[in-house]
C-alpha cells in the first residue's frame, strides 16, 4: 500500500503540498489527476524519496521510503522529465541499473526487447521523444518494481505502443501485483486501466475512490419539466446545470437511485441517468472546487 | 550486481570514472611527460635529476590541483546541480551515504590516475639509478596532503551551491579570499589613516589554504641526495582539518534538499552569508577601483577624500548587493520594496564604514610611541630631495629624539600633506619623500608607519635635513651594524666605475669616518659622485626565510674639508674628485 499522511511542503513562501492524504490499495492501478499545478509531480517525488517532506508522512508498504534503499529498490518510476546518462544508449544504462537494482532481471530485459523495437547501441540522446519514452519504460519494467510510479507515461507514444505498455504493465499488476500509480491528463486512457482515481487540487487530495465508487456517486440526469424549471433547479445541490431547450442536464453528486428520489417531488416529463466518464467528474468536481470552465467572450 | 557493502557502490564508482575517463587519460599521458622529460634530460636520469623533478611537482602541484583537481570534483558532483540529474540519482536505491562516500572516492581516484602513472614511469625509470624512496614517499605525503585540502574545498563549495559555475568561483573565492581580504585592509588603511602601512595585516593567509599550504610545504634538498619536507606540520594540520571538512561536508549532503539543484546557494542559513558577503567585498573592490578611475585624477589615490570614497563604496556595495540577489532569486527582478531595505543598509553601511575609519577612533594615525616604550628604531627614507635612498637604524637617545620628531612634525603637518596635490598623479616623482618608520619596543611588539609626502615646511625640512647630520649620517656608513651588509664599493661616477677590493674598502672607510667625525661631511648628490657604496639591509626580525628587501645606497663626493680621504683616494691611484673645494 502507498500511503501518505498529511503531508506538507512549502517551496519557501509556496505551500505545494497542503496535507495529502492519500491511500493506495496493493496491486491496484490508482489515477492520480488534476489541474496544473495542483501539486501532482511534487507528491511523485515524494513517493520516490526524492525530496523529503516538512510534515507528514510518506508510506510505501508501511514503511518510510526516506533513505529507504531496500523500499527504493521496489520502486521503478517514469516521470515526466527523465535522464539519461549523456552519450549512454540503452545498453549502457541497463549495465547500470543491473548494478544499482537488485531486482534488475536480464531475462525480463530480453524478453522486453521484443515489444520494444529500439537500437540498444544507439546513443538515446539521438532518439525521438517517443523512442526515450519506450527506452524508459523497458528499463523500468526490467527493474521488476513492486511499486510502478509514472508521470504522463504514454503522452509522446503511438498508440499502438501506448496499447503494447499499458498490456505490460497490466499484466505485471495481474501476475505479480504490482501497485502503479498513474498520473495523466489523459483521462479517457486512464478510464480504460485505473481501478482507484484520486483528483488532486490546490495541493490537497479533494476525492479519492474506486472508480466504479466515483462513477456510483456522481450522476449525469436529463430532466423535462413539466413548468418552468428554473426555481426547481436552483433548489437542488447540483455541480453542474445545464438547459437546452426544456431539457435540464444536471450533474449530482449523489448515486442515480438518490437523484431520481431528489427529483420525485417535482413533476417531470422525463428523468434519464446517463453513465459520466471520468473526464466529466473531474471537471464538474473542479468546476464545483472552483476550477470550472469559464465562459469568456474574446 | 549492486555491492552489498551500503555505503560504497562499484557501478557509481565505475561510472564516476568512466564518465570522465578523456579527463584522466589526456591528463595522464601528459603526466607522463614529467619522468620522461627527466630521462630524456641533459644529465639524464639520475637520482638528483629525479630529486629535482618531484621538487618541481611538489612545487607546481597546487597549481595542478586548483585545475585538474577542481575539475575532476566539479564533474563529481555536477549532478547536484543539474535538476534533472539531481531527481535521477535521488530516485536510485542508493544512500545519500553511499552516494557522497561513492563520489569523494571517485574524485579522489580521478585526481590520483595521473600522479599513479607518472610515479609508475619515474620508479622504472629511476631502478637503474636507485630510486630516491624518501623523497618519492615524501613528495607522495605532499601530493595527497594538498590533494585532500582541493577534494574538501571542492565537495564544499559544491555542497553548498547548486550550480557548477558557483562552485568553481566559491573554491577560488576561498582559496584566495584571505590574501585578497589582507589587500582590501591595506589599501583602505592607507587611505584613510594617514601613516598607516598596509603590511601591517600580514597573517591572514592561513585562512587560505591551496594559496598557505602551498607557500609553506616545500621538498628541500639535504645533504647528498638526501630532501627533508618543510612545514610537515602545517600539512599533517591542514590534512586533517581537510579530513573534517569532508566530514561537515557529509552532514551538509544528508541534509541537502534535491530541489535546491540549479540555486546560486543550495544551503539556505548561507544565503544571507552570500548576500553579505558579496555586497562588503563589492563595496570595498568596485569602490576602490571607481575612486580610483573616477576622482583618482584629480585627488589622487593616496588619500580618500571623504564622500567621494562613500559615494564609491556605495556604488559598488549597491552593485554587489543586486547581483547576489538576483542570482539568489534567480531573476533580474530585485528592484523592488522588498530588497530596499537591504540597499539602505548597504548606503548605511558604508558611510559608517567610512567615517569611522576616517575618525580613527583608535588614534593609530597620531600615535608615537614613548622613549622608554622603544628599543629601537629602523627609518628608511626614499627620497631624491634628501639624497637617495638609505637606511638609519638605532638606539641611542639623540637618534630616536631625531626620527621621533620627524615623526610628529609629519602627523602635525597631515592635513596639508594629504591634500590633493601631493600625489603621485599631480607632482613629479622628484618631490616626493617617503619615511618608513620601524619602532621595535621593549615589550617585543613592532609598530610601522609610512609616510609619504612631498616636503611643504621648513619645520618639515630642518628635520628631514637634520636626519642627514652629525651621528645620523655617520650612521649611513653602517660600521658596527651586522645587519648591513656591504655589497661594495666603486669608484667613479654613474658612468665609469671600479670597484675597490676588500682591503682598500676597509682603509677607505676608516678614512671617511675619521672624517666624518672630525664634522668634515661628504655631499650626497645622486648625479655627481666620487665613489658609491651599496649595502644590502637584512631586517633581524625577519625570518630567515623572507628575502632581504631594504637597499641601501650611498654616493658620496668628497669634499676637500675631507683631507683623509682625499689623500687615502689619491693614493690608490684616484684624483679626479668632482668637488673643487
Amino acid at each position: 500500500m502507498i500511503e501518505t499522511v498529511n503531508l506538507i511542503k512549502d517551496f519557501g513562501d509556496f505551500r505545494a503540498l497542503a496535507g495529502v492524504d492519500m491511500t493506495v490499495p496493493d496491486g491496484c492501478v490508482y489515477g492520480l489527476i488534476g489541474p496544473n499545478g495542483a501539486g501532482k509531480t511534487t507528491l511523485i517525488r515524494h513517493l520516490l524519496g526524492i525530496y523529503r517532506q516538512d510534515d507528514g508522512s510518506v508510506k510505501l508498504g508501511g514503511e518510510d521510503v526516506w533513505e529507504n534503499p531496500a523500499l527504493k529498490a521496489r520502486i521503478a518510476s517514469i516521470p515526466d522529465d527523465w535522464y539519461f546518462f549523456p552519450q549512454a544508449n540503452i545498453r549502457d544504462m541497463k549495465e547500470f541499473y543491473k548494478g544499482i537494482y537488485p531486482g534488475f532481471a536480464e531475462e525480463r530485459y530480453m524478453k522486453l526487447r521484443e515489444a520494444f523495437d529500439l537500437d540498444e547501441r544507439r546513443p538515446l540522446r539521438g532518439f525521438s521523444k517517443g523512442m526515450q519514452k519506450q527506452a524508459a519504460f523497458w528499463l523500468a519494467l526490467s527493474c521488476m518494481p513492486d511499486y510502478l510510479i509514472l508521470d504522463e507515461p504514454v503522452d509522446g507514444l503511438d498508440p499502438v505502443m501506448r496499447r503494447q505498455v499499458w498490456s505490460l504493465m497490466m499484466s505485471d499488476v495481474e501476475e505479480r501485483g504490482t501497485t502503479v500509480l498513474v498520473s495523466s491528463h489523459n483521462l479517457r486512457e486512464l478510464e480504460d486501466v485505473c481501478d482507484h482515481v484520486g483528483i488532486m487540487n490546490k495541493g490537497r487530495i479533494v476525492l479519492e475512490h474506486s472508480l466504479s465508487e466515483m462513477q456510483d456517486n456522481t450522476v449525469k440526469l436529463q430532466v423535462v419539466f413539466e413548468e418552468d424549471g428554473e426555481g426547481i433547479v436552483s433548489s437542488i445541490p447540483a455541480l453542474h446545470v445545464s438547459r437546452l431547450g426544456r431539457v435540464y442536464t444536471l450533474i449530482m453528486k449523489m448515486s442515480a437511485q438518490e437523484a431520481v428520489e431528489r427529483l420525485a417531488p417535482y413533476k417531470t416529463l422525463m428523468v434519464e441517468a446517463l453513465p459520466l466518464t471520468l473526464e466529466e467528474i473531474f471537471i464538474y468536481e473542479m468546476g464545483g472546487s472552483d476550477y470550472g470552465i469559464k465562459d469568456i467572450l474574446v | 550486481m549492486a555491492s552489498k557493502i551500503s555505503w560504497f557502490n562499484r557501478t557509481l564508482y565505475k561510472k564516476n570514472l568512466t564518465g570522465c575517463w578523456p579527463l584522466w587519460v589526456i591528463t595522464s599521458i601528459l603526466a607522463c611527460l614529467v619522468p620522461l622529460s627527466v630521462w630524456a634530460g641533459a644529465d639524464g636520469i639520475s637520482k638528483a635529476s629525479v630529486i629535482t623533478a618531484l621538487q618541481v611537482v611538489c612545487g607546481g602541484n597546487p597549481f595542478f590541483l586548483n585545475i585538474y583537481g577542481l575539475i575532476a570534483v566539479a564533474i563529481t558532483w555536477r549532478f547536484l546541480h543539474q535538476p534533472r540529474r539531481t531527481l535521477m540519482m535521488h530516485a536510485l536505491p542508493l544512500s545519500r551515504n553511499c552516494i557522497f562516500l561513492t563520489g569523494v572516492l571517485s574524485s579522489i581516484t580521478v585526481i590520483l590516475i595521473p600522479y599513479a602513472v607518472a610515479c609508475v614511469i619515474l620508479i622504472f625509470l629511476s631502478i637503474p639509478v636507485g630510486v630516491p624512496a624518501s623523497a618519492m614517499l615524501q613528495s607522495a605525503a605532499v601530493i595527497f596532503g594538498e590533494l585532500l585540502i582541493c577534494v574538501a574545498m571542492g565537495t564544499f563549495c559544491a555542497m553548498i551551491t547548486g550550480s557548477t559555475v558557483m562552485m568553481v568561483v566559491l573554491y577560488f573565492v576561498f582559496n584566495y579570499l584571505a590574501v585578497f581580504t589582507d589587500s582590501l585592509i591595506s589599501s583602505y588603511s592607507e587611505g584613510f589613516l594617514f601613516g598607516i602601512p598596509g603590511n601591517n595585516f600580514d597573517g591572514l593567509e592561513f585562512l587560505s589554504p591551496m594559496v598557505y599550504v602551498g607557500d609553506s610545504v616545500t621538498l628541500e634538498s639535504g645533504v647528498g641526495n638526501s630532501t627533508y619536507l618543510q612545514g610537515r606540520l602545517t600539512l599533517a594540520v591542514y590534512g586533517l582539518l581537510s579530513i573534517l571538512l569532508i566530514l561537515l561536508c557529509w552532514l551538509i549532503y544528508r541534509r541537502r534538499s534535491s530541489e535546491s539543484a540549479g540555486e546560486a546557494i543550495s544551503v539556505r542559513i548561507l544565503r544571507p552569508v552570500f548576500l553579505c558577503g558579496v555586497t562588503v567585498y563589492s563595496a570595498l573592490t568596485l569602490g576602490r577601483i571607481f575612486y580610483t578611475i573616477l576622482f583618482g585624477f584629480f585627488y589622487g589615490t593616496q588619500y580618500y577624500r571623504l564622500i567621494p570614497i562613500i559615494c564609491c563604496m556605495a556604488a559598488g556595495g549597491l552593485i554587489g548587493f543586486l547581483v547576489a540577489s538576483m542570482l539568489l532569486k534567480k531573476s533580474f527582478r530585485v528592484f523592488d520594496t522588498k530588497h530596499l531595505a537591504g540597499a539602505a543598509a548597504t548606503v548605511a553601511g558604508c558611510i559608517i564604514f567610512c567615517v569611522l575609519l576616517r575618525a580613527d577612533i583608535g588614534g593609530q594615525v597620531g600615535y608615537v610611541p614613548a622613549r622608554d616604550e622603544v628599543s629601537s628604531v629602523t627609518v628608511t627614507v626614499n627620497s631624491d630631495t634628501f639624497s637617495g635612498n638609505y637606511v638609519i637604524r638605532g638606539d641611542e637617545d639623540a637618534l630616536m629624539e631625531q626620527v621621533m620628531d620627524l615623526q610628529r612634525e609629519l602627523i602635525a603637518e597631515k592635513d596639508e600633506l594629504t591634500q590633493p596635490g601631493y600625489d603621485s598623479y599631480l607632482s613629479s616623482y622628484y618631490d616626493y619623500s617617503i619615511v618608513w618608520y620601524k619602532y621595535k619596543l621593549v615589550s617585543g611588539e613592532t609598530v610601522e608607519r609610512n609616510y609619504r609626502f612631498v616636503v611643504t615646511s621648513e619645520p618639515l625640512r630642518g628635520i628631514m635635513e637634520s636626519l642627514r647630520t652629525g651621528a645620523a649620517e655617520i650612521r649611513r656608513l653602517h660600521l658596527d651594524q651586522d645587519e648591513f651588509v656591504l655589497e661594495g664599493v666603486w669608484l667613479g661616477d654613474a658612468y665609469a666605475q671600479e670597484q675597490l677590493g676588500s682591503v682598500q674598502t676597509s682603509e677607505l672607510l676608516a678614512a671617511i669616518r675619521a672624517d666624518m667625525e672630525d664634522g668634515a661631511m661628504p655631499m650626497t648628490d645622486m648625479d655627481v659622485f666620487d665613489l658609491s657604496m651599496e649595502y644590502i639591509y637584512r631586517d633581524p626580525d625577519r625570518s630567515e626565510s623572507s628575502a632581504a628587501s631594504l637597499y641601501d645606497c650611498y654616493r658620496l663626493a668628497i669634499p676637500q674639508t675631507m683631507e683623509r680621504t682625499r689623500a687615502y683616494l689619491r693614493s690608490i691611484g684616484y684624483d679626479s674628485f668632482v668637488l673643487s673645494n
